[in-house]
């Protein structure tokens, strides 16, 4: 599957399939966490951000391909699993670095909120099913709240509106608990 | 919070864009002077970014499945359970966690002392991923043990859970029970950033979950997934705070989307925190309250221990209390300080109380048994089985607090239940409590259920024994004092019979004397020898006329004033007697002897001694500290009283009293050789017997401690029973005084069997009051004052034909009789529907104190 096919899946909205196309740049991946220190597994979970990571970019306006997806998903891993190894305080030395020369220029300014943004995930995924799935309604499916009410049995719009915002409420909570406690081990190491 | 929702609403019309250009201006003017406002929108601006991804990260997920899908592999992502312990309300763990069960440095801690170090191995590593497919990405550490399956194995975490698998819990895919090493695996989210960072959710629906916690387990042997055998269970105890309720266990399973699906919660036990079981109170409701009711010091546990124990249902001390009442000694004041001993019950008496079935009451020595720091961190040394073993007492059924005692690895919900199922629908209350239990390795377990069973044995055959032995004890003892006061009634008799003999001589004499008869015939001649005759009694001979002739025959020679003569010393009343023109008088007149404080001697005698005369008699007790007899004129008397008091004797004489006098005895403590110096001016038999009585006294006094003493004993016991036995009703325990059981004993013979009987007006109860109102205990009595009186109830209600059925002594009863004779009317008994006359016995007891 060409890479112009998987930029008009998603922007289809046919995720799934893009992104199983995209798996075959996983093992690729898993070389490169395995002899840095990982496991297959970690090697999962940094594609995995790395699709996402793709993903936010091709939604996003005025996206234009600069270069192979396979190059950027590689990118992406290489700074995540690195940003990973210093996160588990692991010796740089170690990092046996590839070529850097085709990374993407914008790559630094794509993933500076990165570990928020995963932060945010996790304290969202948090919430109960309920919660979330208002959220997720209100904020990514972006129903109206009238639609959101019947659907999920709240009395009426403000009800839900008022639902919607007391969750969000207690997402920020804890993603505020994640963030500080992120920081506090940053400083700490 | 209005404010803070509307400012978030701001905020995502901002992020939006659908602010107008003026709005956003002053909007984004705001922010610039509001580090607050700027955080929450850099917050909001990350949540929304998180929301969007998310989907995005689930069809990842899910596309790397479908990518697997097409490749070998070793498994397949299933669901594994992840088990969370969730409630209602978010927080978080603070401080060191500490184990609910606040007992572990010394119990588990042995328990984990006792693995064999090789069994254990904790890695701290990263396990390939082979084994933990749905654990990955938590970022969690698991912690991996490897343990052998055929030893109970308890395994404390870092983070302080308490792993105990019991031996043979697991079994493979074919359901036999695995014997080789299995590994297990466990994850521990035990704080909200743990439990956020491992992606775990923490609502329920739409509610927000207070977790306590979300641990994963997963066991492997050889390679190869195991299961929990069935019927097993592996027992995790996880550090709290505090003790929450309504705490569930759910079930996690993986969804395709990455996130966890909490399901099927379970209640889970609320642990329970061992106290120290002598902290608790296992004693029937009420029982120190009754106790506290009846002036006991119930602060004293050693005392409410020992009367506790010693109870039974068969408790029959109360039998004795009849022979108690009826010894006749006075009693003194309680002494409640009691030692173990003497609380102990009769059961020697048979009786048709089935104490096999228990229904009376739940056995003492039971809860004697479990009463114990053996029982310390079980689940009987709980405060939530202190409540249990109020309601045990309740159901009166040992069987219930047996099976409490006998499933100690279990919860105390489970028996709650299984004591519902009984038929005790009560405890289905506790069961909705949801309680728990403390752990107890299965070994120690099955010992304190031998211990229970051994020893509550032990327990009441020791009891009834001690109880045997001390009521049999008390029993010789009362025996012993009955002959004592029957010897020394016997010795004082014939000092008043000499006395008597002696009396009505001089009264003869004097007679003859004052109707002019020269001589009187000296038929009592010798016997009185040892009088103190004066020189103005001419010595006078009668002719020797047997006594028995004496009283029938004398009066046809016209001597009949004579036997009115020979009465006198009995009624003694002044008498005038005349015949044929000559008089003859002989003068009695009453003497008092006042004993100042005469109610705080254990025992008192006034003996009056006439010098003329021989023997000697008491003089009648007629008030409280008044003692008074008529003397005879012919006489001069000497007069010794003898006391006990304090547990020595007391003496005071006063010589040379005559009629119409009146003296105040002032008592002193004396010793035995004194007073037997004292006594030796008098006659040798006078001297001897007042001797002997005065030991008696000693011993009276002291034997009358013990009976009053074994009196308050059963008296305790009466009232302390239908509390410590609430079903021993059905029985006859009741909270009424004893002695109304023997009340109401119809002679049949007069009562057939349709009918009723006649009754007091008010009932038996009132017929108690009136006795004890009316009745006055005589001063003096020879017998053991136990009457039964008989007499018909006409149909009128009227009293007849009062009969003494059963003699308590002369005096007793005289009493009963007047008592009897000035009822009120009574209700009167019925005969096959007709009012009829019925002869009603009633016993009546007389008690001296």
């Amino acid at each position: 599957m060409d890479d112009q096919r998987i930029i008009e899946l998603i922007q289809g909205g046919k995720d799934h399939e893009a992104f199983k196309a995209l798996y075959t740049h996983l093992p690729k991946v898993e070389r490169l966490v395995r002899q840095n220190s990982g496991r297959s597994g970690d090697a999962k979970d940094i594609f995995q951000d790395a699709l996402i990571i793709f993903h936010r970019r091709v939604r996003s306006e005025g996206f234009t391909l600069t270069s192979s997806i396979g190059t950027f998903l590689f990118a992406v891993c290489r700074n995540l699993w690195r940003d990973e190894l210093r996160r588990r305080n692991k010796a740089m030395g170690e990092w046996k670095l590839e070529a850097e020369a085709d990374e993407p220029a914008d790559l630094t300014a794509l993933l500076a909120r990165e570990g928020e943004f995963k932060q945010a995930e996790l304290a969202l995924k948090s919430l109960g099913a309920k919660c979330l799935d208002v959220l997720l309604r209100f904020y990514v499916k972006h129903e109206p709240l009238a639609l959101i009410a019947r659907a999920l049995g709240f009395s009426g719009e403000g009800a839900a509106k008022t639902r919607k915002y007391k969750c969000l409420e207690e997402a920020r909570k804890r993603y505020r608990q994640l963030v500080h406690t992120t920081v506090a081990a940053t400083q700490h190491t | 919070m209005r404010d803070e929702l509307h400012l978030m609403e701001l905020v995502d019309r901002y992020l939006d864009g659908s602010m107008n250009a003026e709005e956003r201006k002053a909007f984004e003017t705001r922010a610039s002077a509001n580090a607050e406002l700027r955080e929450l929108i850099e917050d909001q601006r990350a949540l929304r970014e998180g929301a969007t991804r998310l989907p995005v990260r689930a069809a990842a997920a899910k596309a790397y499945r479908s990518y697997r899908l097409g490749k070998p592999g070793p498994w397949i992502g299933g669901a594994v359970i992840v088990a969370v312990i969730i409630t209602t309300a978010f927080f978080v763990l603070r401080g060191t966690p500490h184990f609910v069960a606040s007992e572990r440095s010394s119990t588990t801690s042995d328990v984990i002392a006792s693995i064999p170090s090789d069994q254990v191995i904790a890695e701290e590593t990263l396990v390939p991923s082979a084994v933990l497919s749905d654990t990955l990405g938590t970022h969690i550490a698991p912690l991996v043990m490897i343990i052998d399956p055929n030893r109970d194995t308890t395994m404390l975490t870092p983070n302080g859970v308490l792993l105990d698998v019991p031996k043979g819990s697991f079994v493979d895919s074919m359901g036999s029970t695995v014997r080789t090493a299995v590994r297990i695996t466990m994850l521990e989210a035990f704080d909200a950033v743990t439990i956020m960072k491992a992606g775990l959710s923490t609502m329920s629906g739409d509610t927000l979950l207070e977790t306590g916690g979300m641990f994963y387990l997963d066991a492997t042997s050889q390679g190869k997934k195991v299961g929990i055998a069935t019927g097993k269970a592996l027992n995790v105890m996880v550090p709290a705070d505090g003790v929450s309720v309504d705490m569930l266990l759910y079930d996690g399973a993986m969804r395709p989307d990455g996130i966890i699906d909490w399901r099927d919660p379970v209640a889970l036990p609320r642990s329970l925190v061992p106290v120290d079981i002598r902290t608790l109170d296992f004693y029937p409701p009420g029982y120190e309250a009754k106790l506290a009711e009846l002036g006991q010091n119930v602060r004293n546990k050693a005392f409410t221990d020992s009367l506790y124990y010693s109870l039974d249902c068969s408790d029959r001390s109360r039998n004795s209390i009849v022979t108690q009442e009826a010894m006749g000694f006075p009693t003194p004041t309680p002494n409640s300080q009691a030692d173990t001993i003497s609380y102990l019950a009769s059961s020697s008496q048979s009786d048709s109380l089935d104490t096999t079935t228990g229904r009376c009451g739940v056995d003492p020595s039971k809860v004697k048994a479990i009463w114990d720091t053996r029982f310390n961190h079980t689940n009987l040394a709980t405060r939530e089985f202190e409540e249990r073993m109020r309601a045990i007492h309740g159901t009166c059924d040992n069987a219930v607090l047996d099976l409490y005692v006998n499933n100690l690895t279990d919860d105390l919900r489970t028996i709650d239940r299984r004591v519902a199922q009984m038929g005790f629908s009560s405890f289905s209350e506790f069961a909705k409590r949801n309680d728990g239990r403390v752990a107890l390795p299965a070994a120690s377990a099955e010992r304190l259920e031998r211990i229970y069973a051994e020893w509550s044995r032990a327990y009441a055959e020791a009891t009834r024994k001690a109880q045997d032995t001390f009521w049999n004890e008390q029993r010789k003892l009362d025996v012993q004092g009955q002959q004592r006061a029957r010897v020394d009634g016997a010795t004082e008799q014939a000092a008043r019979q000499r006395l008597l003999n002696a009396e009505t001589e001089a009264n003869l004499r004097s007679v003859y004397a004052q109707m002019g008869y020269a001589s009187v015939p000296s038929w009592v001649q010798g016997g009185q020898g040892g009088n103190n005759a004066t020189a103005s009694v001419r010595p006078i001979t009668l002719p020797r006329v047997p006594r028995s002739a004496f009283n029938a025959r004398v009066s046809s020679f016209g001597w009949k004033n004579c036997d009115v003569a020979f009465s006198l010393a009995y009624s003694r009343r002044t008498t005038n007697m005349g015949s044929s023109g000559k008089r003859a008088t002989i003068n009695y007149d009453p003497c008092v002897v006042v004993v100042p404080e005469a109610n705080t001697y254990d025992q008192l005698r006034v003996y009056l001694l006439p010098r003329e005369g021989a023997g000697y008699q008491r003089m009648n007790h007629v008030a409280a500290d008044r003692y008074q007899e008529n003397l005879n004129g012919l006489y001069t008397y000497d007069v010794v009283v003898l006391g006990n008091k304090d547990g020595r004797s007391w003496y005071y004489e006063y010589d040379k009293v005559s009629g119409l006098s009146a003296l105040t005895a002032s008592l002193a403590p004396i010793k035995e050789e004194e007073l037997g110096k004292r006594l030796s001016r008098f006659e040798r038999t006078r001297a001897v017997g007042l001797l002997e009585t005065t030991k008696f006294l000693a011993m009276a006094a002291k034997d009358a401690k013990r009976q009053r003493a074994n009196m308050d004993r059963v008296r305790l016991r009466q009232a302390v029973l239908p509390v410590v036995f609430p079903c021993g009703k059905a029985y006859g325990f009741s909270s009424e005084a004893p002695a109304q059981e023997s009340v109401g004993d119809i002679e049949t013979a007069l009562s057939p069997q349709v009918g009723s009987n006649p009754e007091f007006p008010g009932g038996t109860s009132s017929l108690f009051t009136y006795l004890q109102r009316n009745i006055r205990v005589p001063n003096t009595n020879l017998g053991d004052g136990r009457v039964v009186v008989s007499f018909i109830v006409n149909i009128d209600g009227s009293v007849s034909d009062i009969t003494i059925a059963r003699s308590g002594g002369s005096a007793c009863d005289q009493e009963a009789i007047r008592v009897v004779r000035g009822m009120p009317r009574w209700k009167p008994g019925q005969i096959s529907n007709r009012t009829a006359p019925i002869r009603y016995n009633l016993p009546v007891n007389f008690k001296w104190d």
